[in-house]
This record gives C-alpha cells, sequence and structure tokens, in this order.
C-alpha cells in the first residue's frame, strides 16, 4: 500500500493530526527543557564535586567514546518504546554481530559487516512478525529471542570469545585504531553513533517511520485513520535490530573479538536512558534526542562516580534511585 | 462447544506437555531416571520453582517483578551476615524477611505512584544487587555450619525435600487463589483493574501483598541456595528473575493479566527442568539451551495466544 492508496478521509485526519501536534510540539518542547535542566544540573554538580574533572575537554570525549555502543542501541530501543512495547533483545543482537562479524572476517569486511547486519535484522523481523501478526506481548517475544540470540552467539564461539575467522584473520590493525582516533576532537564512534542518530531521525521522517508515534500513542485509532500498522511496527522491529547490530559492530571495534556475553546490560541500561529521557513507556511519546540525552546523563553519572570514588558495588544502588526518581518526577508532570 | 476432553486439553495442555515430555525422557535418556540426575533437577527446578509461585500471581494483577532476582541475593548474604550472630535460625528468618522487605518497596512504588511496575522493578533490581554487592563488599561469604549445608539436601522418601517445599507451596498457593477472598481479588485486579476498584476492592492492598508474597519466595530461594553452595554470594540469582517469568508465560499465564493458573506453572517450571536435563544428557552443546528454550516459550506463547482467541469467539 503506498500513500496514494490512504483514503482521503484519512489524509484529512493526519493533517488535523498534524495541527494539534503543534500545541503538542510546545508541551514536548516544555518536557525538553526540563531535560536539559537536569543534565545541566548532573553537568554542573559533576564538575563541582570532581573539582572540574567532569568538564575538562578529554575527560568528556572519554565519556562519549566509552558509551558509543550504548548511544546507538538506545536509537534502537527508542524505536521500539515509542511503538509502545520493549525490546529485550538489543543486548543479544549486539553480542550476535559482534560474534559474526569477527567469526566471518577472513571472507573481507565486505562479507563480515553485512553478514553481522544481517543477522541482527534477522532477530529484528523475527521480533516484529511475532508481536504483529501473532500478537504476542513483545516483552516476552524479545525475551525468546533475546535467550535465542545468546544461545547461537554462544555455539558459534563455544562459548567463548571470539578473537579470529574460520580461517584465522583477525580484525584488521587499522579497524582496530577506529577508537583512538579524533575528528574535530570527537572520537570516530561517537561520530558513528551520531550519523546512527541522524540516519534514526531520518527514519521516522520517512513515509513509513512518520506514523509510529500515531501507532505507539493510539493503534487502533491508528487503523482507523487508514495508516498501515502492522507495517509500520514491523519495520520499527526490523530497523532497532539493525541499529543494535551496529552496536556489535562497534562492540567488537572496541574491544578487537567478538563476545557471545556483550550487551548484558544492554536492553535495561538502554531502557532506563529512555526512560530518564522522559519518554513515555506506554509508547506514542518521545523525541529522539532525549534518548541521547538519558545516555549522556547516566554516563556522566557513572563518570562523576568513578572520579569520586564511589565504590563499583554501591553504582548499582545510585543508578536505581536515579531511574526510579526520573521517571516518578515525569509521571506527576504528566498527571 | 468443544466437548470435554479438549477443553481439558486446552486448560491442562501445559500439564499434559510436561507429562509426556517426561515419558519421552525416560525412554530416550536412560540417564534420566537415575536418582543422581532427578535430583539435581529436583534442587535446581525447586528454587526456581518458588520464585515462579511468587511471580505469578504479580502477573495475574498485569504488573511484573524483575527484582527477584536481586532479593534473592540480598537474603543470601543477609543471611551469611547475620548467621555469626543471630545463629542459622535466625539468620534464615531475617533473611527470608529481607526479600519481603524488597517486594513491599515494590509494592508501596507500585501502588502509590504513577511509575510503571516494570521500570520500578528494574530500579530496584538495581539497588537490590548494589545493596548485596556492597553489604558483601563484592565478595561471596562462607556459611560452613554442616548442619545448615545438609538442610538442602535432606529428602523425605527418598524426595528431595526441597522439591516437596515447592510442591506444597504450589498446594498452598492454589488454595489461596481460590479460596481466599484475596486471592479472587487478585484475579479481578488483574482482570480489570478500574472494574475491581469500583466494586470496593482494596487494590493497592492487593498488590502490594503480592510483591511482598514475590519477595518472600525469592528470600526463600536465597536461604536454600546459599544452604546448597554454602556460601552466601552477592551475584546469586542473577537473571532468575527471566526465568521464572518464562516459566509462568510458559504456564499459560497472561502478561495482561487475570488469566494464570498454578497448575500451569508448576508444569511451566517442570518443563523448563525437564528440557534442561534433556539437553545436558544429550551430549549436545550446552549453548543450545538458550535456543530451545526461547522457541518453547515462543511456542507456548503462541499456544496461550491462540486457545484465548478461541475462547474469546466462543
Amino acid at each position: 500500500m503506498s500513500q496514494a492508496d490512504v483514503e482521503p478521509q484519512a489524509v484529512r485526519a493526519a493533517e488535523r493530526n498534524e495541527k494539534t501536534s503543534i500545541r503538542n510540539l510546545t508541551v514536548e518542547q516544555v518536557s525538553n527543557l526540563r531535560l536539559l535542566a537536569l543534565f545541566v544540573a548532573v553537568a554542573a554538580i559533576g564538575a563541582l564535586l570532581s573539582h572540574g574533572v567532569l568538564l575538562r575537554p578529554e575527560n568528556l570525549s572519554n565519556i562519549l567514546q566509552q558509551n558509543a555502543v550504548l548511544f546507538v542501541v538506545v536509537l534502537a530501543q527508542f524505536l521500539i518504546v515509542v511503538s509502545g512495547g520493549f525490546d529485550l533483545s538489543v543486548g543479544a543482537v549486539t553480542a550476535l554481530a559482534s560474534v559474526i562479524f569477527v567469526g566471518c572476517i577472513d571472507y573481507g569486511l565486505a562479507v563480515s559487516i553485512p553478514a553481522a547486519l544481517l543477522a541482527g535484522l534477522a532477530v529484528g523481523v523475527v521480533n516484529g512478525v511475532l508481536v504483529t501478526f501473532v500478537r504476542l506481548p513483545s516483552f516476552v517475544v524479545t525475551l525468546g529471542t533475546m535467550q535465542i540470540g545468546y544461545s547461537v552467539a554462544k555455539m558459534w564461539t563455544g562459548g567463548g570469545t571470539i578473537q579470529t575467522g574460520f580461517r584465522g584473520a583477525t580484525l584488521p590493525q587499522p579497524l582496530l585504531r577506529f577508537y583512538s582516533v579524533d575528528w574535530l576532537h570527537v572520537p570516530l564512534p561517537v561520530w558513528l553513533a551520531i550519523g546512527i542518530l541522524a540516519l534514526t531521525a531520518l527514519y521516522l521522517r520517512s513515509s513509513i517511520g512518520h506514523f509510529l508515534f500515531a501507532v505507539g500513542g493510539n493503534a487502533r485509532a491508528a487503523r482507523l485513520a487508514g495508516i498501515p500498522v502492522s507495517r509500520v511496527r514491523l519495520t520499527a522491529y526490523a530497523v532497532a535490530s539493525l541499529i543494535a547490530s551496529v552496536g556489535g559492530l562497534l562492540f567488537a571495534l572496541r574491544v578487537g573479538y567478538g563476545d557471545p556475553q556483550a550487551g548484558t546490560w544492554l536492553a535495561l541500561d538502554s531502557i532506563a536512558a529512555v526512560s530518564i529521557g522522559g519518554v513515555s513507556l506506554t509508547g506514542g511519546e518521545g523525541s529522539i534526542l532525549s534518548g541521547f540525552l538519558g545516555v549522556l546523563i547516566i554516563a556522566m553519572l557513572d563518570n562523576i562516580m568513578n572520579l569520586l570514588g564511589v565504590s563499583v558495588n554501591a553504582q548499582p544502588i545510585v543508578k536505581g534511585v536515579i531511574v526510579i526518581a526520573t521517571v516518578y518526577i515525569y509521571s506527576r508532570r504528566r498527571s | 462447544m468443544t466437548t470435554p476432553p479438549l477443553r481439558a486439553l486446552s486448560n491442562y495442555g501445559q500439564v499434559i506437555a510436561a507429562l509426556l515430555l517426561f515419558a519421552a525422557a525416560a525412554l530416550t535418556e536412560p540417564a534420566f531416571l537415575t536418582r543422581f540426575n532427578l535430583t539435581g533437577i529436583a534442587f535446581q527446578y525447586s528454587v526456581i520453582g518458588l520464585i515462579a509461585l511468587g511471580q505469578l500471581p504479580v502477573i495475574l494483577t498485569a504488573c511484573i517483578d524483575l527484582s527477584q532476582g536481586s532479593a534473592i541475593a540480598i537474603a543470601a548474604v543477609v543471611l551469611a551476615l547475620t548467621a555469626p550472630v543471630l545463629g542459622l535460625a535466625g539468620a534464615s528468618v531475617l533473611a527470608i524477611l529481607a526479600g519481603g522487605a524488597v517486594g513491599a518497596v515494590n509494592g508501596l512504588l507500585v501502588s502509590f505512584t504513577r511509575i510503571p511496575a516494570f521500570v520500578v522493578t528494574l530500579g530496584t533490581m538495581s539497588v537490590g544487587r548494589g545493596l548485596a554487592l556492597t553489604l558483601s563488599s563484592g565478595q561471596p561469604i562462607p556459611v560452613r555450619d554442616p548442619a545448615f549445608m545438609n538442610l538442602v539436601r535432606l529428602r523425605f522418601f527418598d524426595v528431595p525435600g526441597t522439591f516437596l517445599v515447592f510442591l506444597f507451596g504450589a498446594g498452598l498457593l492454589a488454595l489461596l487463589l481460590a479460596q481466599w477472598p484475596v486471592g479472587r481479588a487478585v484475579y479481578a485486579v488483574g482482570g480489570h483493574e478500574e472494574n475491581a476498584r469500583l466494586t470496593g476492592l482494596n487494590v493497592p492492598k492487593v498488590k502490594i501483598l503480592v510483591y511482598v508474597l514475590s519477595g518472600l519466595t525469592a528470600g526463600l530461594a536465597g536461604v536454600l541456595l546459599t544452604s546448597r553452595l554454602g556460601t552466601g554470594h552477592p551475584l546469586s540469582g542473577t537473571g532468575y528473575e527471566l526465568i521464572s517469568i518464562s516459566a509462568v508465560i510458559i504456564g499459560g499465564a497472561s502478561l495482561f493479566g487475570g488469566i494464570g493458573r498454578v497448575s500451569g506453572v508448576v508444569a511451566g517450571v517442570l518443563l523448563l527442568g525437564i528440557l534442561d536435563s534433556m539437553i545436558n544428557l544429550s551430549g549436545t552443546s550446552p549453548y543450545l539451551q538458550g535456543t530451545i528454550k526461547g522457541v518453547v516459550v515462543l511456542a507456548a506463547l503462541a499456544f496461550s495466544q491462540w486457545n484465548l482467541s478461541r475462547a474469546a469467539a466462543r
């Protein structure tokens, strides 16, 4: 079905939506301002407590570089949360992609990169079909594909990490410097994350992607308005897993090997980042930049705790409290 | 109208599947029916079964508990730390109560704020793990008391005691859900929360109770794991919440609340245990487990979905 097939009434309804969304935009801008205020507050307090170390350029560059994988994966989670679901399989897709990327490296990058991305895409299509056509809850579907993804990655490597392809080739040396090269004082992996952010933003403006908010907000209304709900959802799951597999490539470039245990915390961290970013977990709302800011806030908190010498053991306590507290503040605002 | 045998098939599909799988395992794997093998499965899956029994009422109210694994760790660490002071019996009670306290925090937050249950328990999962790690300084704490370590090795008529505890817990929960007014309220709240509130049910009380119960089962699981290992480990129970959710889903419960039965959960736990053992005995890659379990979860879900849509069509 193309744009032309959508009934005129639906087009008019969509136009009306567009008009009323000007008002929503201001609400969204206000919430973005609050998020920005939170961000500035964390940065300021962190700078004070760490005697300015937090905001030193080399430290900031470190924070960004260390969290490049999460920056990419949060984009995937963002799409699924906006569509009204959760994606627990992002970490498994990351692990699987990192393993396949390294495992196929002796056929050259022209094979191993597409192979890794295709594996991710395949998981996404399975997720999408089960959620969309079999109508299973996304939480359980992605719980199932998460287990499958990790298990396939482990079978590939025999459980451990994987340094070489079938015939003993390793990742080419120039690629391993990917993480240590800066361009305009920003590390290359961060540029890649920004590039994926731009592509995701483009997807959200595409003929199929821009319906995602409507579908996540109220799928029934969207269907009645003539929006191809199933196609929108299926595409979102496919795109999300594709993005997560890019995270797997980044992971492999960072450490120099593929790891079937990579990204064990990515699913929960990305959901935490998305919720700190103020994206509604019931779907249909949120801006893509807020997910990015959410990661930045989590990353800065991690960094501040390290700078202050907070024990690694106590850090999950702070993180958990912050997630609950921010979502509490957002939920009060909505009511 | 479906005929009675067909209805039994759809109501007790998981139980029948578990029995069939058990028979298949017994026939194809000579090592399956040995005392050693059955004892191993019985212990591991009794622990998982206990928290699955705790997870069921939470899921029946359309909520979820992701903090069970961390509550297990807190209980394990509290037990190991306080045992020298309180003695093992007192420390075990305190450990179970510590699990219940995690549940109480979850229940209060879910009932009295608008934070989704998923986020609340995601947060307490992180906080709980951090607490267990901080209390223990990240190190496993030994509990070297032979009497305590023999606790999980007790047998009655050659049946492992932990398995009997699980079966007893299942019977008790089934009775409570069917007969106790609050048990009926659990189904009402999950079926339609607004209606339940309007009929005068105390919805916050129900939710707090189900979360406390879930925390208590996790506390008990933590005590059993500590007794088995001889150490209170701050990383024990990692990922257990996802296994317990899987068992409940395989057992035919709906994540949207109001639908699910104890017999299904027991069958779900046994199915996972038998599958686990079959994969181990068959000598294939142990990493195949995840794939098989994932496929079973998805298949069970598709089955119950088909069942529900058929019931709706009737």
